[in-house]
């Protein structure tokens, strides 16, 4: 009777695993407009990316591109993240991506480049400057000026450190610094300042992962 | 009646903002190129292996001068894929079919599902072509793309 339920369970097992595919969520590919487009997805009960691959047909004017990638695990729980090298973007061209799972595809989809640009994550600086403000600057971590850094804006965030309110700022990336006016804050306290960047070329509506945070304290 | 008004006044509302983000995306195209063949001109190949220099055909001759439409950039695109990008050399890499440059102007060309191919055609049967070295037809070039992109900036007010 056991090994029949055993039996049983073995082969339930093996049509679900067949048939009842979890759904894929949140296939997304985004690119930074300079060399590197990534593509993420989750899955409710994904354990491991294993057997995920993507084939990619970039189809440029004269030649088409293509490019394969293996999902790995990232760092967030349950996404797996795939990476490709691109020599360079153009914002009308699409990407043809075809998300498979061994040789079976699990879905198909084309992003035009101009919509799916998530800029690089900036890297912030700080310094308290004489008169008690805060000069804040920041890279934008691409290695060329053109016109697409010209379109960037950063939003900056800074708040109490334990508290939950913020105060936002919003700058052109062409501006290159923002200071923080120290006599508004609040005095011997110290603060938490984070960035994320956002582009013109879509309306800034995709913002870049925040930065790594930078502390700074008030005087008396 | 009143829903007719409502449905075009909508129309009308939805359009102007199509048209808006057209031509934003015609602008940075435009940009980008000014940025490319600016890079390209402050260090022109000049020269082959062999030591000569690199003519194209002359497009502003054709008909009554630069006229910076349509058929011109098509036309640029064709002669430089035709006389430059298949040329040898780490000095001509700006000009491959699959650097930013040529796929811009691509891409530019194919805006609005416009199309090249019937307007080049129509050139084909030129003779006497009068040609130019590639560094005046590149400031050719720069020059038209920066005049239309001028076109499409916002009037000051």
């Amino acid at each position: 009777m056991s090994s029949s339920l055993f039996l049983y369970q073995i082969i339930l097992t093996l049509v679900c695993q067949a048939l009842c595919d979890d759904p894929i969520k949140d296939f997304n590919c985004f690119n930074d407009y300079e060399a590197e487009m990534t593509c993420s997805f989750s899955s409710e009960s994904l354990r491991n990316c294993s057997g995920y691959n993507m084939n990619v047909t970039q189809k440029l004017a004269y030649e088409i591109n293509r490019y394969s990638c293996v999902f790995e695990g990232s760092h967030h729980n349950a996404i797996c993240e795939c990476k490709i090298e691109v020599e360079g973007f153009i914002t009308e061209e699409i990407f043809s991506t075809t998300l498979l799972k061994g040789t079976k595809v699990l879905l198909q989809r084309d992003f035009k480049t101009i919509d799916y640009i998530k800029p690089k994550t900036p890297v912030l600086f700080v310094k308290k400057t004489e008169n008690g403000n805060f000069h804040v600057t920041w890279v934008d971590s691409y290695e060329q000026r053109n016109v697409f850094t010209d379109n960037l804006f950063i939003t900056l965030t800074y708040r109490i450190k334990g508290e939950i309110e913020t105060n936002s700022t919003k700058v052109a990336n062409t501006v290159g610094f923002c200071d923080i006016v120290g006599s508004l804050l609040q005095p011997k306290t110290e603060y938490i300042l984070t960035a994320k960047m956002s582009s013109n070329y879509n309306g800034q509506k995709i913002y870049s992962d925040q930065s790594a945070a930078v502390h700074f304290t008030t005087g008396l | 009646m009143m829903k007719t008004l409502l449905l075009l006044a909508c129309t009308v509302f939805v359009s102007g903002f199509t048209l808006k983000g057209t031509d934003a995306m015609h602008k940075t195209v435009l940009k980008e190129l000014v940025t490319e063949l600016e890079a390209v001109l402050v260090n022109p190949p000049k020269e082959t292996k062999a030591k000569e220099e690199i003519f194209l055909v002359d497009l502003g001759k054709k008909g009554s001068g630069l006229k910076c439409e349509h058929d011109y950039f098509c036309q640029a695109e064709e002669e430089m894929v035709k006389k430059v990008s298949g040329l040898s050399g780490v000095k001509f890499d700006p000009f491959r079919t699959d650097k930013k440059l040529m796929r811009n102007l691509n891409t530019y060309n194919h805006q609005d599902e416009k199309n090249c191919k019937k307007e080049i055609r129509s050139h084909a049967a030129d003779e006497d072509l009068e040609e130019i070295t590639l560094d005046v037809f590149l400031k050719d070039l720069l020059k038209c793309v920066k005049n239309i992109n001028s076109q499409k900036s916002p009037r000051p007010s």
